[in-house]
């Protein structure tokens, strides 16, 4: 039963892939790495409050998703800690505030329906993938 | 007695033709590549002539002397004979779709058709082919395809670059390969096989087709006049795909004619598709309402900055309008008096120390830092527009790539021993660097840069023309130099540079 458990629970990661910001490109980590998404919080929020926040999700020890403006991605603890860091600095945190204005949203954003790229173009020519 | 008189005729006429090449040699530098590439296809035709007249003649005796069997052994051995002059037959047809590179290679390093400009590197290409065609990649044979190409005392020709483009192809460089297959635009033809061309111009379109970048195949489609089917299939594909054509039995005819119709089947479907989808009333962007809401009528001006920032960073690749567009918002919001007050007010709760003009500074550098690289990534010619934050990115680019560049000259002026390849490849980084600083720079800093780059690339150009043998790549980047002197107004320089190019490749 476990191994049929664990069985389900990799197909699932491998339907459901927790996408991290730094797998993103670097045009939209302005947005999934910004520390007011990885932190769930409000752009108002205060220096205590952002350290209360920081040390519940850290107490929670689990990675977990958030939402942000171009969908969930997953969030780990370095993450956490990083984004707390971010914010000390108020000069950079102000930054942080004008680029976190955007409203967040839980589904994946797509750009197009069905993406124009032909990924066996080269098969076509009797080369191998990569 | 009559016809053996006649052959030997044939035989001495062969000879003739071998030690009198045609073109006469005066006409052209006896040392240069046409030179060279005339007289191995004039050995080779001479060969298959004396091979073919030998076998009529001793055919022709073996009957007359009334043994006709050693006619059948005598076939085989010019068919033996006719492998050895011509191993492309067997190479094309064998070696390469089995997958054996390292056969192919061997077989090819005995030169003839197509490689007669470039026998080295088409021996390699032919590896290189090979290895491509191999369900798994074959590391072995392309590390010696690779030390071979790095370390032969040959001149490095277009053979031998679309080899190198292909290997790292295969090792997963796509860049490094995008780049060396689309410089044989610079090489002279007679230094660049026909074959080695195709095939590097057949690569490029199906690279452009798999980022699914259709108006780049139909650019490469169009820069051969003579395509393969499976070429006319993506060219008609491309088109339809782009709306350019509306007959979908074009598109099927094409299919039909190009090889592999299973796998391609699934470009004519996409294709059909796309059309489909590009008549109906309105495509769906998939773009979340509230941010597209935010872009057009948002509550305050920065958050629609933003979210049309947010909007071109989701959009690959970008317009030279899409980068106006996000800089004019952020010029409508940056300098806005409300945006001052609102950072005014924030710095004051936060107790920042920067005033609200030196934040509204380091959020532009941040802007424009973007705005540069999606300029860069989408490979666009041109700069389009001015304003406050796009003259930031762009000198932001004149930065970033200015900086390239003097790392670029500096590697090429250490460059004196390394091997070909490698200088072929630092020059073609400098060449890039180069010629993004065209699309944004005015004449007088392009001036400054010509004038950092010209001493060390001529200086190159003589090392490689005197003491390396390597007059291709010399002649193709004294070309180069001709053209980016007379950008800048330097006759002298201009002068000097046509010199060399007269030398030829």
């Amino acid at each position: 039963v476990t191994g049929v458990e664990q069985g389900a629970s990799a197909a699932r990661e491998r339907v459901v892939p927790h996408r991290r910001a730094f797998d993103d490109p670097r045009s939209v980590r302005r947005w999934t790495a910004n520390p007011f998404h990885v932190l769930e919080l409000p752009t108002t929020a205060t220096w205590t409050e952002i350290e209360r926040r920081t040390s519940e999700l850290l107490a929670r020890e689990v990675t977990d998703e958030i939402d942000t403006p171009v969908g969930p991605r997953s969030r780990s603890a370095a993450e956490i800690s990083a984004a707390l860091e971010a914010l000390r600095d108020p000069d950079a945190r102000l930054l942080y505030e004008v680029w976190a204005s955007v409203p967040t949203r839980r589904e994946e954003t797509s750009v197009d329906d069905e993406p124009l790229e032909w990924r066996d173009a080269m098969a076509a020519f009797g080369w191998r993938q990569r | 007695m009559i016809e053996i008189l006649v052959v030997l005729g044939c035989v001495l006429g062969c000879f003739v033709v071998v030690a009198a090449p045609v073109p006469p040699s005066e006409a052209i530098d006896p040392r240069g590549a046409r030179a060279s590439a005339t007289r191995r296809a004039e050995l080779r035709v001479g060969g298959t002539v004396v091979a073919v007249t030998a076998f009529a003649c001793l055919s022709l005796m073996a009957v007359s002397y009334g043994v006709p069997r050693l006619v059948l052994p005598l076939l085989v051995a010019l068919l033996l004979v006719n492998l050895v002059l011509h191993p492309w037959l067997l190479v094309r047809f064998v070696c390469i779709p089995f997958g054996m590179p390292l056969l192919a290679h061997r077989l090819s390093r005995l030169g003839g058709h197509p490689w007669v400009r470039d026998p080295e590197g088409g021996a390699c290409l032919a590896g290189a082919l090979a290895c491509l065609r191999r369900r798994r990649p074959h590391r072995t044979a392309a590390a010696t395809l690779r030390a071979r190409l790095v370390g032969t005392a040959a001149p490095l020709r277009g053979a031998g670059i679309v080899a190198a483009g292909l290997l790292a192809a295969d090792a997963g460089d796509l860049h490094r390969a995008r780049r060396l297959l689309e410089s044989l635009d610079v090489l002279d033809p007679d230094a660049c096989p026909p074959r080695a061309r195709d095939i590097a111009r057949d690569w490029l379109v199906a690279d452009a087709a798999r980022r699914g970048d259709w108006s780049q195949v139909i650019d490469a489609c169009n820069s051969s006049p003579k395509a393969c089917a499976t070429t006319r299939l993506f060219r008609v594909a491309a088109q339809h795909i782009l709306g350019r054509t509306t007959s979908v039995s074009t598109l099927l005819v094409a299919w039909a004619r190009a090889p592999r119709r299973l796998v391609t089947l699934s470009v004519i479907r996409r294709a059909i598709a796309s059309r489909r989808a590009a008549v109906r009333p309105q495509a769906r962007t998939g773009f979340p309402e509230e941010i597209a809401l935010a872009a057009n009528d948002g509550p305050s001006p920065h958050q629609r900055a933003v979210a049309m920032h947010l909007e071109a960073a989701m959009h690959d690749p970008r317009s030279s309008e899409t980068l106006v567009r996000v800089a004019r918002g952020w010029d409508a919001t940056l300098w806005a008096s409300d945006f001052r007050a609102h950072l005014r007010a924030r710095i004051r709760a936060l107790g920042g120390r920067r005033s609200p003009e030196r934040t509204a500074y380091a959020l532009r550098g941040q802007v424009a830092e973007d705005l540069a690289r999606w300029w860069s990534d989408a490979g666009l010619r041109h700069w389009v527009g001015t304003g406050d934050t796009l003259d930031t990115a762009r000198e932001t680019v004149v930065r970033n790539r200015s900086r390239s560049l003097g790392a670029a000259i500096a590697a090429l002026a250490r460059s004196g021993t390394a091997s070909p390849l490698e200088i072929w490849e630092t020059w073609l980084e400098l060449r890039d660097c180069h010629a993004v600083l065209v699309a944004v720079c005015g004449p007088s800093r392009l001036r400054a840069f010509y004038g950092a780059l010209d001493h060390v690339v001529a200086g190159l150009v003589v090392h490689l023309h005197s003491t390396r043998g390597q007059r291709s790549l010399a002649h193709a980047m004294s070309l180069w130099l001709v053209g980016e002197a007379e950008r800048v107004h330097d006759a002298a320089s201009a002068a000097h540079h046509r010199v060399a190019v007269v030398l030829g490749p």
